[in-house]
């Protein structure tokens, strides 16, 4: 379904990602892991032309133009919101742009308990109801793909239990790619996972597979030892 | 409690925060250090240019008409001119205040400071030449009227500025959940916008009075004509009972205002339901935007103002021909570009980039706004003349380059910052604006009465470059 080849970005002299190849299939959840600055979020940027990018990604085997971004779903680390706006006035927004989503974004409000903020400027909300504005946002066109950058963040264990339900049910008829920083998360989601270290893939593969290749019992072990100095690499 | 000097350096970040915060609500920026060096430059300047033009016009206050006109100047400068900056310090949390070895009283003082450091210049250059300038015209006998003329008038003002802006902060810049709630939102402005003009009002006041030779001291327990009365130095009864009760008045206000500096100003929560109309990508463009706007005291008033412009060139009736219309016109207009730059510097270009939009959409979206606000600004100025009307394909084409420039120069975000890029924005856009003026011109002196055809043909000859503007999706 998504196809990344050969993708570099560089900010400057800085070379965030250098070369990650990698691809995700209708049906499957894909983590990507990584230290902070492992460039994760630049890839995810990259796959939304937020960022200027060397190399290959392609989206149903298309490049991703404005079309295709009818068919994603984003939600990035720090919520990209019309701050002055209420939730009910951004997501009217969004609908009209997309031309769907309106009685989906009613339905997701009352899910995520944000209906009763539904007319008070996102400017006023709490850092939690302004990721759930962000993750209903991405969710109310009801998308094939979504890329999803560390969602759990800031949203309280009710919100971030209907937001697991709302991946597994999704993976069924679409695909995922989501980066997180908590194990726990990524082993009960994840179909398989990339491991990225200072912006190239050291380990692919499901959670179990990595486990074995390391000879080790947690995934958090794992990633411990990817990610340490020594820059092991089981890619 | 720490000395005065020390507060004064903690309160300087909050204060460089009520310029900053007002700009990163509404778009990305890139290089916070470089726009922070030039909104403290441009703040300073133009609280100089305001000190400059306050003090010129004391410098001609020879009467007690034109004091008290000088006087309400002043005081609908102090109210209403910083509204934007007062807005946002009644927003701003000083919770980091409370996190650091600080004792209340400190944290009071800290904020007074911040407040302080808005009107700065002008309330200390105003405070210290209204003495001195009446002294020197009336006598030492006005020195001490003067003084505490100035000081509670100044106190006045920006008790009223504060009141003002915890008003529009608590009930109305972010008041939500009805349309009825939207309209009260722009009345509220409009009326703020108007209540500006009152500098334009009272000079005109002025000059009406004075031309008249009326007798103000009549009325001299009015406020402020009491004041302008006993800093001319004349005692008369009903002047000094007026001003003593004003002065005892401005004590009161000072006392409210250290009171309410110390309270937090709190949005009114409101709880809705959540009702989504869609509507056409364009349309849903332009409800957004003038959403965003009206929740903005300092660009509501940029928009408001070539309108209330035209409304006041109006009443002033003084459109007689072809060559003060087009002048009067062009000056109106001037304020354009910026409302279109202003429109597009909100875009979110990050999250229209996640979004199945062309930019032709959002292009189209801040045109339409740019006729809009050219409309409201033409139904005055039709009833003086026509060629308010002709100009209309020019601001056309001026809008769809202004905002196709503002989004290929990305100039949205770096307007404050990246000066030259501006500059080449209001060059096109003024060329755009003014050149069918300036064929009106030309005709005018060779072929007269044939002006408004000549700016027509020209406005309409620019439209192709609106359609180029409008269509490209390079």
């Amino acid at each position: 379904m998504l196809k990344v080849n050969e993708l570099r970005i560089s900010y400057g002299d800085f070379k965030a990602v250098k070369g990650v190849s990698f691809e995700v299939e209708r049906g499957e959840v894909v983590g990507l892991l990584g230290p902070n600055g492992a460039g994760k979020s630049s890839i995810m940027k990259a796959i939304m032309g937020l960022v200027e990018f060397e190399g290959e990604v392609k989206l149903m085997g298309k490049e991703i133009d404005f079309e295709a971004k009818n068919y994603i779903g984003y939600v990035p680390e720090e919520p990209l919101l019309i701050e002055n706006l209420t939730p009910a006035e951004f997501f009217e927004f969004l609908a009209s742009i997309r031309g769907k989503g309106a009685e989906k974004a009613v339905k997701l409000s009352k899910i995520f308990e944000l209906e009763k903020y539904a007319t008070q400027p996102i400017i006023t909300l709490s850092m939690g109801n302004r990721k759930k504005v962000s993750v209903i946002a991405a969710l109310m066109h009801e998308p094939d793909f979504l890329i999803l950058d560390e969602p759990m963040n800031g949203l309280d264990a009710r919100s971030s239990r209907i937001l697991k339900d709302f991946m597994r049910e999704h993976v069924e008829r679409g695909a995922i790619l989501f980066s997180t920083h908590v194990m726990e998360i990524a082993e009960k989601l994840c179909d398989r996972v990339i491991v990225i270290n200072k912006g190239e893939i050291v380990a692919e593969g499901s959670v179990e597979e990595l486990k074995e290749m390391a000879k080790m019992e947690s995934l958090e072990d794992v990633f411990l030892k990817l990610t340490s100095e020594e820059g092991i690499s089981f890619a | 409690m720490r000395s005065l000097k020390e507060l004064w350096k903690i309160s300087k970040p909050f204060y460089l925060d009520t310029y900053l915060s007002g700009q990163t609500k509404y778009r990305a920026i890139r290089d916070v250090n470089k726009l922070l060096k030039s909104l403290s430059l441009n703040s300073t300047f133009l609280k100089i240019i305001i000190s400059f033009v306050l003090l010129a016009n004391l410098l001609f206050s020879r009467s007690i008409i034109a004091l008290t006109a000088f006087l309400l100047i002043t005081m609908f400068f102090f109210s209403f001119f910083f509204l934007n900056f007062t807005t946002e310090f009644v927003s701003m949390s000083f919770d980091l205040l409370r996190t650091l070895p600080l004792k209340d009283d400190e944290i009071a003082v800290v904020r007074f400071m911040v407040l302080f450091r808005i009107f700065d210049i002008p309330l200390v250059v105003i405070a210290v030449f209204y003495p001195l300038i009446t002294c020197y015209f009336y006598g030492i006998k006005a020195l001490i009227p003067s003084i505490l003329s100035i000081v509670s008038l100044e106190i006045i003002s920006i008790y009223i500025a504060i009141r003002l802006a915890r008003l529009f902060y608590e009930k109305i810049a972010y008041s939500t959940g009805s349309t009825f709630s939207t309209i009260l939102r722009v009345l509220a402005y409009f009326l703020w916008a108007i209540a500006f003009m009152g500098i334009y009002m009272a000079s005109s006041l002025v000059e009406m009075l004075s031309k008249k030779n009326y007798n103000l001291m009549k009325y001299d327990f009015i406020f402020p004509v009491n004041y302008a009365t006993i800093s001319c130095g004349i005692f008369d009864f009903k002047a000094v009972i007026s001003s003593a009760v004003f002065i005892i008045l401005s004590y009161l206000a000072y006392k409210k205002l250290c009171s309410e500096l110390s309270k937090e100003a709190k949005i009114r929560v409101q709880t809705g339901k959540m009702k989504i109309k869609v509507s056409k990508p364009i349309v849903a463009f332009i409800k957004k935007d003038l959403r965003v706007v009206t929740r903005n005291p300092g660009a509501t008033l940029l928009i408001f103002m070539p309108m209330i412009e035209a409304i006041f060139m109006s009443y002033l009736n003084v459109m007689k021909g072809f060559l003060i219309q087009a002048m009067i016109t062009s000056v109106v207009m001037g304020f354009l570009p910026m409302v279109v730059l202003i429109f597009s510097g909100m875009e979110k270009r990050e999250l229209l980039k996640t979004l199945p939009v062309k930019n032709r959409t959002v292009r189209v979206s801040k045109t339409v706004i740019g006729c809009l606000v050219y409309l409201s600004v033409l139904i005055p100025l039709i009833f003086r003349t026509f060629i308010s009307l002709a100009l209309f394909p020019a601001v056309l084409t001026m809008s769809a380059a202004s905002s196709y420039m503002a989004e290929k120069l990305d100039i949205s975000r770096n307007i404050q910052t990246e000066s030259i890029k501006a500059i080449l924005v209001f060059l096109v856009c003024y060329t755009i604006l003014y050149a069918p003026v300036i064929c009106g011109f030309i005709v005018h002196f060779l072929k007269p009465s044939y002006e408004l055809v000549a700016i027509t043909l020209a406005g309409i000859a620019e439209l192709p470059l609106a359609v180029w503007f409008l269509a490209n999706e390079r």
